[in-house]
């Protein structure tokens, strides 16, 4: 099988900050388009949200949370899960995170670590070199993932 | 005269004495018949009490066998994947809507129960349900959602608290090996309301409490109240009898039963708490019917009519439960509410009499409506219901799946499934009318699925998907024509042709080994010069392709088809590189599956977890991934799958869906259009649609006049997100013209296309040059550099 490979393209975090980007503008430009005077804020073709974004005005605080925050609650609810031994729980959040977010390298990482954790040095071995086709190019998250790649490889040898 | 009466006294004297012997002779036999009688009698009675005797000893068998093992029927339920809610989800106010209709969630301004909503614009108001999931339980709650643009923006609850996810109870979308129509929501006793217990024994039996399972104070006082009141208000059988009734016997009203009725109540009773046979009576009470499946229990009925857990009933609703055991067809209260009202108000006056509610909880009560769900919250997908059933058999061990009370949680999107259910029947009709032809001629199959995780997320199997029957996605064998040249331009990859390499589109003639000649043709009949691999695959040339496959070797393009997933065992003929092999549109899923994975498969899925409801989890799915293929191969054969979507056979692809996203897909067309396929991805979801005829007539239709724009209606639902996997390290893009040969990206006509590292062609100076060529030999002088 070919050796793993490393994204030099388009990263998480700019896929993340373009579709921030991307909700903000859409939303910001949803709300400027929509003729709401502000002395109606009861308007029922707005959601609460958009009607309290007409009267507060664009607030930072207001913006939607990315889902990336989901994705880390999952993942750190996973942690607790692993820590004290529900495997099963604890992929299953995972696997929820990877619905979310299936292009996030280190969501294999961690499904990696579960396998691992549970014996299954062959399917970590085959979940990180999976990971590695999402991973950006000398990222932290590589070397993770190649060390269980390689860990697989020794213990097949 | 006066003689006769001596004569007659000496006569009858005369005869007096033989009567009198007679009489005696006549007592005697009396006695003795009545001794022969009395001992027959004895006998009979002996042999009776006997009989009954081993009678009761079978009842007593029947009875306890049944209430101390499994007491009830209760059928593996099936539910769909549960959606998730976040900020940022991809759903819309609509969708989200939908499918809370779906769940039998009630619009209404009163959101202090579970089950309802309230929309207001692009807000909805939700009172979730709660849900015990098997990983983890999802507490009932107030959310208000936000939706702007197709997507939820915020969750919060009533007080303004962000939440951070949130899942609806997943669909109900049907049993798997039910023993009868029976469904039911085993409830334990605790989770029943006091009230509804309380009503339940004031209405049916009063003196539940006192009497020993059959009860002649009740029935007499039943008879007085029912003709005192002029209404049937009131039963003379108890809880006990009535269990027993629903347990064991039928409903016939013959002696015979209601003597079996009073014994095994009897029996019941000497072995059983009141609580235990009430427990047993709330989860075994019929009372009501959809279809084939029978409403058991109050746990159900309360989901079944009110579209709420039972715990969260309002008196009223309780009391129309209670009031429908006495007739559950009769006072059905979708089909004849007013029957349904007066029942209901007849029990609220027991109750408020019996002392179970106040007068002013009775005034309350009387004055609600119904309340009930408009639809009664479960789904028909048989198509998908199939593949479950067959992945439980190939994974399950059949005592684990004949268990009673298995929950088998599936991969089913409700949303994605409904959408493909609408879409699908519509692109038939719009083709048929499209194309002159007769109604209902045309008929069609998809499969929408995850590649991340292998997900099924929606199947239809024909164009009336709520039938049953011949499942097209799972079971139609048709040629699949050029959605197999994947695999031939894959095993080229491997042995080291590249996108750019040129390929002669000449007529080609391949020799089996009978001596029989194959000779394929494209399908507008001319040949093409010699185009590069990536224009060969993008306009499905069938002479450059058979020629490249038979220059790879037959074994390497069928390695590579065994690889893709394609488990059935295929002819070794070459005809199969074009797709001249039979598949089911499921097959093709799971083949198109490993090249959206990024070259690593993963068997299609439609289950999540089965759960015993003694045992726990059964068993869970946990994502499977097998690496078949070196992902910087497989990412230039995506990119060659994303061309034909740009500039090959799905070019319309361009205007039909939003321009900004990347799609990637491949058309199929069989002989004389016999069969039309398109097989495709964006991002995290892929479709298959095949369309064609049962009888496997031709139609007028390709690939791309027939399938695609079903596909691309598909797709339009689905929304994917639009994220994109970046390009490997090992990948360089270059520019070539359309010979193949690298040139200056401001040459006309100059496109960048991805090679792995070290095969891209040559650079050349001309920009006609040929990759074989040599600078000289392409002409381009000092001149033509300034320019380059």
């Amino acid at each position: 099988m070919a050796a793993t490979v490393q994204l030099m393209g388009v990263g998480r975090a700019a896929v993340r900050n373009r579709r921030l980007a991307c909700v903000l503008a859409s939303v910001l430009g949803f709300a400027g388009c929509v003729s709401v005077p502000v002395d109606q804020p009861n308007d029922t073709r707005l959601s609460t949200w958009e009607r309290q974004e007409e009267q507060l005005g664009s607030s930072p605080d207001m913006a939607p949370p990315s889902r990336s925050s989901l994705v880390d609650s999952l993942q750190r609810s996973a942690r607790e899960r692993a820590a004290v031994g529900q495997w099963d729980q604890a992929g299953e959040l995972v696997l929820r995170a990877l619905r979310i977010e299936p292009q996030a390298p280190d969501l294999y990482l961690q499904l990696a670590e579960l396998r691992t954790r549970q014996g299954n040095t062959a399917g970590a071995e085959a979940i990180a070199r999976k990971g590695l086709t999402y991973a950006e190019s000398g990222s932290r998250v590589v070397e993770e993932l190649q060390r269980y790649v390689q860990s697989g490889a020794v213990l097949t040898q | 005269m006066a003689k006769k009466p001596t004569r007659s006294r000496a006569g009858t004297t005369r005869r007096a004495a033989p009567k009198s012997r007679s009489s005696r002779r006549s007592k005697a036999r009396k006695q003795s018949r009545g001794a022969l009688w009395r001992w027959r009698l004895f006998q009979l009675s002996t042999i009776g009490a006997a009989v009954l005797i081993a009678w009761m000893f079978y009842l007593n068998a029947v009875v306890r066998e049944r209430f101390e093992g499994q007491r009830f029927t209760v059928p593996a339920r099936v539910y769909s994947e549960a959606q998730e809610l976040y900020a940022g989800a991809p759903v819309s106010a609509d969708q989200v809507e939908s499918l809370l209709q779906a769940l039998g969630y009630r619009q209404t301004g009163q959101l202090g129960q579970s089950g309802r909503y309230l929309r207001r614009g692009q807000t909805l108001s939700v009172h979730t349900r709660g849900f015990d999931f098997w990983d983890n339980p999802e507490p009932a709650r107030r959310l208000e959602l936000d939706f702007s643009q197709g997507s939820l923006v915020n969750m919060v609850t009533p007080a303004g608290q962000s939440v951070m996810v949130a899942r609806l109870d997943p669909l109900y979308i049907g049993q798997i090996y039910p023993g009868s129509g029976e469904d039911r929501l085993l409830l334990p006793l605790t989770e029943v309301p006091a009230s509804l217990l309380e009503g339940l024994i004031a209405v049916e039996d009063r003196r539940f409490f006192q009497h020993w399972g059959i009860s002649p104070v009740g029935i007499a006082r039943a008879l007085w109240a029912n003709v005192s009141s002029g209404s049937i208000a009131q039963g003379g059988s108890t809880l006990t009898q009535q269990l027993v009734k629903n347990m064991f016997l039928t409903a016939d009203q013959t002696l015979w039963r209601k003597g079996n009725e009073a014994l095994m109540a009897l029996l019941m009773e000497w072995h059983y708490s009141k609580e235990e046979i009430l427990e047993a009576y709330v989860n075994e009470i019929y009372i009501g019917q959809q279809g084939r499946r029978s409403i058991n229990g109050f746990g159900l009925g309360a989901q079944f009519f009110f579209g709420s857990p039972l715990r969260s009933l309002n008196i009223h609703q309780q009391a129309l439960l209670v009031g429908l055991i006495k007739g559950p067809s009769y006072y059905n209260p979708r089909r004849n509410p007013e029957q349904a009202m007066t029942r209901r108000n007849v029990v609220l006056s027991v109750w408020r009499d019996a002392g179970v509610i106040t007068q002013a909880e009775y005034d309350r009560a009387v004055a609600a409506g119904l309340d009930i769900s408009n639809v009664p919250g479960d789904a028909s997908y048989p198509t998908f219901m199939d593949l479950v059933r067959r992945q439980l058999d190939q994974g399950y061990r059949r005592q684990d799946l004949l268990a009673e009370g298995l929950t088998v949680f599936t991969t089913l999107d409700p949303l994605a499934q409904n959408h493909l259910e609408k879409v699908l029947p519509q692109g038939l009709a719009e083709l048929e009318r499209n194309h002159s032809l007769a109604d209902n001629t045309l008929e069609g199959a998809a499969v929408v699925t995850r590649p991340s995780t292998g997900d099924v997320l929606a199947i239809t199997g024909g164009r009336r998907p709520e039938l049953a029957g011949f499942n097209r996605a799972l079971d139609a064998r048709r040629q699949v024509g050029s959605l197999m040249k994947p695999a031939v331009y894959l095993a080229a990859l491997e042995a080291g042709y590249t996108l750019a390499t040129p390929i002669s589109d000449a007529p080609v003639q391949v020799a089996s080994a009978d001596g029989d000649l194959w000779e394929p043709k494209n399908y507008d009949k001319e040949s093409h010069g010699t185009p590069i691999l990536l224009d060969a695959f993008a306009n499905s040339y069938n002479q450059a392709t058979a020629r490249l496959g038979m220059e790879v070797g037959l074994p390497e393009v069928f390695g590579v088809i065994d690889r893709l997933g394609v488990d059935e065992r295929l002819p070794r003929v070459p005809s199969v590189m074009l797709g001249a092999v039979d598949l089911s549109p499921f097959h093709i899923a799971q083949m198109y599956q490993t090249i959206a994975g990024n070259g690593f498969y993963s068997p299609l899925n439609a289950i999540r977890a089965v759960v015993h409801p003694d045992n726990g989890v059964l068993q869970r799915f946990d994502l499977r991934v097998e690496q078949r293929f070196a992902p910087e191969q497989m990412y230039l054969v995506q990119e060659a799958l994303h061309r034909v979507t740009l500039e090959g056979t799905a070019r319309s692809l361009q205007w039909r869906l939003p321009g900004s996203w990347w799609l990637a897909g491949k058309t199929g067309t069989t002989d004389d259009s016999r069969d039309a396929w398109f097989a495709g991805y964006s991002s995290d979801r892929q479709a298959v649609v095949w369309v064609g005829r049962d009888g496997n007539e031709p139609t007028p239709l390709t690939g791309s006049t027939g399938a695609l724009p079903i596909w691309a209606d598909i797709m339009a639902g689905l929304n994917p997100n639009q994220e994109r996997r970046g390009q490997p390290a090992a990948v360089v893009r270059v520019p070539v013209n359309a010979g193949g040969a690298q040139v200056s990206v401001r040459c006309d006509g100059a496109r960048e296309l991805p090679f792995i590292t070290g095969s891209e062609p040559p650079q050349r100076r001309g920009c006609d040059a040929q990759p074989g060529t040599t600078d000289s030999e392409d002409g381009g002088g000092w001149w033509q550099r300034l320019f380059n």
